[in-house]
């Protein structure tokens, strides 16, 4: 991957100046002075390797003022050098790479590797936001927004797309902590993370093959100097009056051992919108994660292991006992329940815990192939406190504790000169157990699920600058449920008809089943690409997937007390199957890089949460949503812009729109984020950076009616029907954010880099319509934070 | 290899381990409510029993309104005791006592077309502020009208109006909303 960086940096350097002939010839060795053969050597638009002897002869012609030419070979660092035009002779070194561990890569050797759309967040701007939550990270991304419940959850939403249809991949491996819920929020902490790849569509399909919205691949550090080196940042935040602390220190040793180390925390108190505390928003966090590799000519090893805490409060105004607490919050234009500001957590709360450990294995074969074996292992312990009606209640009314372990065999080859095949078979068992500690009703079933995936994916460089990727996989899916059903309830959902032989026993007014279900899942891409003349590239993909209904849109039965609604999964759903269509233009010149990128996607057996009615229970009234589905249809464009002016300026535009409309009903869908633009400008001074951001986020005007009446007692405490708003969006909004950055060298050659970041500079009101709070109260004001980074 | 594979192994077996814990089903459900039961005795001595009975809790089927004992009579004081149960334990759990016990942090609301008159708090938690499990009631109209009865947990009984019965912004969170037809005939 890194290579791939280094490529794309050197094509940005392909430049209109006056060629000559130059003619290159060299040895490249190891750092125990052998002869490395098929390195890869590589100027403008040519290559070649290194014979038996380590030798190769390479002929270009290179600008006058020079031309970079760049080695590279698995298991080493790719190094490169730049030489003016003539003839030369060249002696190369090159040092084991410390560690390339991580992920499953598959590189095409044509200079922009992988046909699949694409975007990377880079370790520049990732550093300046390792306090951010993911989600807020990734929105740097063109066609990437966020669902949140408040400000401490939120999920990346792709291409319209987000919970069970986005995967996150943390070094190859599936984030797996109970996706599929609007209110959970990827555990993940951002400080060991180097770098942050966005793929739209079910493009990797090494990875998996039911992530039909995107795929986010999150790598861990990667550094290659032969020393001990680390990084320490402070940060605080005037929104919330917190902050907090995160480290790692890396330690490279010789014979290729290298140990890393990280640790983070970070508390806040409430948070404030621009006129009040949003109270019972406060959050405290830890991570920590130690990390081991070896890394010899031969093969790579890799251990891993990574602890993350967080315990979130949940806005409490939020929390609703039926639909009149609903209208009555409605009607407020304030939240019902405002408080001094306050470090507490109290209930309705989430307490996380998120462990993983990982093993990798790589051995490296003569071809610049592998064989990789992956075992990781990830407990996830997720409670959920909700308000109860005892005050002195301490337990969770929710308690998941989900395991899950994956085995995986990877196998990279690769075919003729230029031409790469990657394969493999993966396993993941997965067991749920869903507990009350209250007794309540549990939402999601204790559970126990297997999966099989075997993949074929292959790049092949063609003559002419052609590439075409193309890849299938098969995964089989078995699911095992143990859920108790009010026997009201599976007369209601017609489950007598078809589902009787899932019962088991019976406990007074409830059946206990042990549904199963079983799935086999296919997935075909493929896409081509075409480089022309002056850094144009133009791709077409097309992408088949399918997924099956996550355990939520099958067994989901029970009271969110968030929405006040009823939530109502079905045993008769079956997978959505997805045909995704994307074309992408781009221009990366020196200083210019362009690229638009338009696509249209058909879902069959799209699943959503529908309102079908309303339940009267003793509680009062509920509306009921269930998940259901139709045929939706999503077209949408992604637009970015960045231009490097003279004198330290530069411009970073980007635009996203997409439409999504539910075909069967003739209505829009639900949840679909609104067109947004922004623009970013950038100059660097000679004492400061300075950086200015205008967000503009249009209102959402293509939406469901998803309204429902209900009877209140009124003033004269009479019966009255009323009408409950859940749909109509919010205003459209624009929001500032500026930042001020300035970055020291210490005599010790160590760093200091001082960030002053002022987010929603205007102190601007708004409400997003992709929070699922938007009911009850605004977004956060202003927010100052300063962040202190030292590099050692 | 073969240390590769001890280690798989290991994970496998931990794994395992941690899956065999207890795995106990649920039958009831905490905190439920399946039963409110209005008594209201008359200075008459009529007594009229109101019941909403929900045995499915969130599930899809509605409370069962019954009201025995005839209709309320216009001009007599009714001394109101309201009860709530759950009545899916074995033996019925009475609730009541917990919301008394916890008297601070409930409040029982009574709302009725205000012709037919309104019911009146006639207890205290330790506060000194009222509950809502006993009240009177005294018709002053005949007709006929919704009476909606709601518990609410973490009321801010110091609200405005709150201490006398209006639940406009009393705030909190629902338990029980439970509403029955009543009607007030003339009292002969």
């Amino acid at each position: 991957m890194k290579q791939l960086l280094l490529v794309w940096i050197l094509c940005g350097l392909f430049q209109f100046s006056f060629a000559q002939q130059t003619e290159i010839n060299g040895l490249v060795k190891n750092a125990d002075g052998n002869p490395l053969v098929n390195v890869h050597v590589f100027a403008k638009k040519n290559h070649t390797t290194t014979n038996e002897q380590g030798r190769f002869v390479l002929s270009i012609n290179a600008p006058e003022k020079g031309v970079k030419v760049q080695f590279s070979h698995i298991g080493y660092m790719p190094k490169d050098t730049i030489l003016a035009s003539g003839k030369h002779q060249i002696n190369i070194i090159l040092s084991w790479k410390t560690q390339d561990l991580g992920g499953i890569t598959i590189q095409g050797r044509s200079n922009k590797k992988t046909v699949a759309y694409q975007n990377t967040i880079d370790t520049k701007t990732l550093e300046n936001q390792k306090n951010q939550s993911l989600g807020e990270v990734l929105q740097t991304v063109p066609g990437v927004s966020v669902l949140k419940t408040g400000q401490g959850i939120q999920k990346p939403i792709i291409h319209g797309m987000f919970g069970s249809r986005v995967g996150i991949y943390v070094q190859g491996i599936a984030l797996e902590d109970q996706q599929w819920g609007s209110e959970h929020s990827p555990s993940i902490d951002l400080n060991n993370t180097q770098k942050i790849t966005v793929i739209k569509g079910a493009a990797a399909l090494q990875y998996g093959g039911n992530a039909i919205g995107g795929m986010v691949l999150l790598e861990a550090m990667h550094q290659a100097k032969d020393t001990t080196f680390g990084q320490a940042i402070w940060f605080a935040e005037s929104n919330g009056l917190g902050g907090g602390f995160s480290s790692n220190y890396h330690c490279n040793q010789s014979k290729g051992w290298s140990w890393r180390g990280t640790l983070g925390f970070k508390k806040f108190g409430d948070r404030s919108t621009p006129s009040y505390v949003l109270s019972n928003t406060g959050s405290q966090s830890g991570h920590v994660g130690m990390q081991g590799s070896k890394v010899s000519e031969k093969k790579s090893q890799l251990f891993q292991y990574h602890y993350f805490y967080n315990e979130l409060g949940i806005l409490r105004a939020s929390h609703l006992g039926n639909v009149t607490d609903l209208y009555t919050a409605l009607q407020s234009s304030s939240p019902l329940v405002v408080e001094d500001f306050t470090y507490q957590i109290q209930r309705p709360k989430q307490v996380i815990h998120h462990q993983s450990f990982q093993f990798q294995q790589k051995n490296f074969d003569e071809n610049q192939g592998y064989h990789q074996w992956i075992a990781s292992t990830q407990w996830n312990s997720r409670n959920e406190f909700d308000v109860n009606r005892n005050p002195n209640e301490t337990r969770p009314a929710l308690n998941l504790h989900l395991i899950t372990q994956n085995l995986q065999w990877n196998r990279k080859q690769s075919v003729g000169a230029n031409n790469q095949l990657l394969y493999g078979v993966q396993t993941l068992f997965q067991y749920n157990q869903a507990n009350s500690p209250t007794g309540a009703r549990t939402i999601i079933p204790t559970y126990f699920k297997t999966e099989v995936g075997s993949y074929l994916v292959g790049t092949f460089v063609l003559p002419h600058f052609w590439t075409i990727d193309a890849g299938l996989r098969y995964d089989f899916q078995y699911v095992q449920a143990r859920k108790n059903y009010l026997k009201s309830r599976w007369e209601e959902r017609n489950y007598n008809q078809n589902f009787n032989h899932f019962i088991i026993g019976e406990t007074g007014v409830q059946w206990i089943t042990q549904p199963k279900f079983t799935y086999h899942n296919f997935a075909a891409n493929i896409g081509v690409q075409k480089e022309f003349p002056h850094d144009y590239t133009f791709k077409a993909l097309v992408q088949l997937a399918q997924r099956s209904p996550n355990v939520a849109e099958l067994f989901s039965d029970g009271l969110h007390h968030s929405n006040a609604q009823i939530e109502l999964g079905d045993l008769n759903n079956q997978p959505e199957r997805s045909v995704k269509s994307q074309l992408y233009l781009q221009k990366q010149g020196v200083n210019a890089l362009w690229e638009v990128a338009p696509y249209v996607q058909s879902v069959q057996n799209y699943l959503f949460l529908k309102p079908i009615g309303f339940e009267s229970t003793i509680r009062g009234a509920f509306p009921v949503w269930e998940h259901t589905q139709t045929h939706a249809f999503l077209a949408g464009v992604d637009q970015q812009f960045k231009h490097q002016f003279r004198g330290n300026w530069s411009i970073h535009q980007k635009f996203a729109w997409i439409y999504g409309q539910d075909v069967t009903n003739y209505q829009p869908l639900i949840d679909l984020p609104p067109w947004n633009f922004s623009l970013q400008v950038q100059k660097n001074f000679t004492l400061v950076d300075t950086q200015l951001t205008y967000e503009l986020i249009g209102r959402q005007n293509r939406f469901p009616n998803f309204n429902f009446v209900t009877n209140i007692v009124n003033a004269n405490n009479e019966l009255e029907p009323v009408e409950i708003d859940i749909s109509t969006p919010p205003a459209s909004y624009g929001l500032l954010h500026g930042q001020i950055s300035k970055h020291f060298t210490l005599k010790s050659g160590n760093t200091i880099e001082i960030l002053a970041t002022v987010r929603n500079i205007t102190n601007q009101r708004y409400r997003d319509y992709l929070n699922r709070q938007r009911f009850f109260a605004d977004e956060m004001g202003r927010n100052l934070q300063i962040q202190i980074q030292y590099q050692f | 290899m073969y240390n590769q594979l001890k280690l798989i192994a290991l994970i496998i077996t931990l794994t395992f381990f941690t899956i065999g814990c207890d795995d106990h089903d649920h039958d009831h459900e905490g905190e439920l409510i399946t039963t409110v039961t209005l008594t209201m005795v008359g200075s008459n001595n009529q007594t009229i029993v109101l019941t909403s009975r929900d045995l499915d809790g969130d599930g899809p089927n509605a409370p069962i309104v019954t009201i025995t004992g005839g209709n309320f009579l216009n001009g007599v004081t009714y001394t109101g005791n309201i009860q709530f149960l759950n009545e899916l334990e074995d033996p019925t759990e009475d609730i009541t006592p917990e919301v008394i016990a916890e008297g601070t942090a409930h409040q029982a609301f009574y709302q009725l077309p205000s012709n037919l008159g309104a019911f009146v708090y006639n207890d205290a938690d330790s506060n000194n502020q009222p509950i809502g499990i006993t009240t009177t009631y005294t018709p002053t109209n005949i007709g006929n009208g919704n009476l909606r009865v709601t518990l609410r947990h973490f009321p801010n009984k110091n609200a405005s109006g709150v201490l006398q019965g209006n639940i406009t912004n009393a705030g909190g969170e629902t338990d029980v909303e439970v509403n029955f037809n009543i009607t007030v005939s003339p009292n002969n």
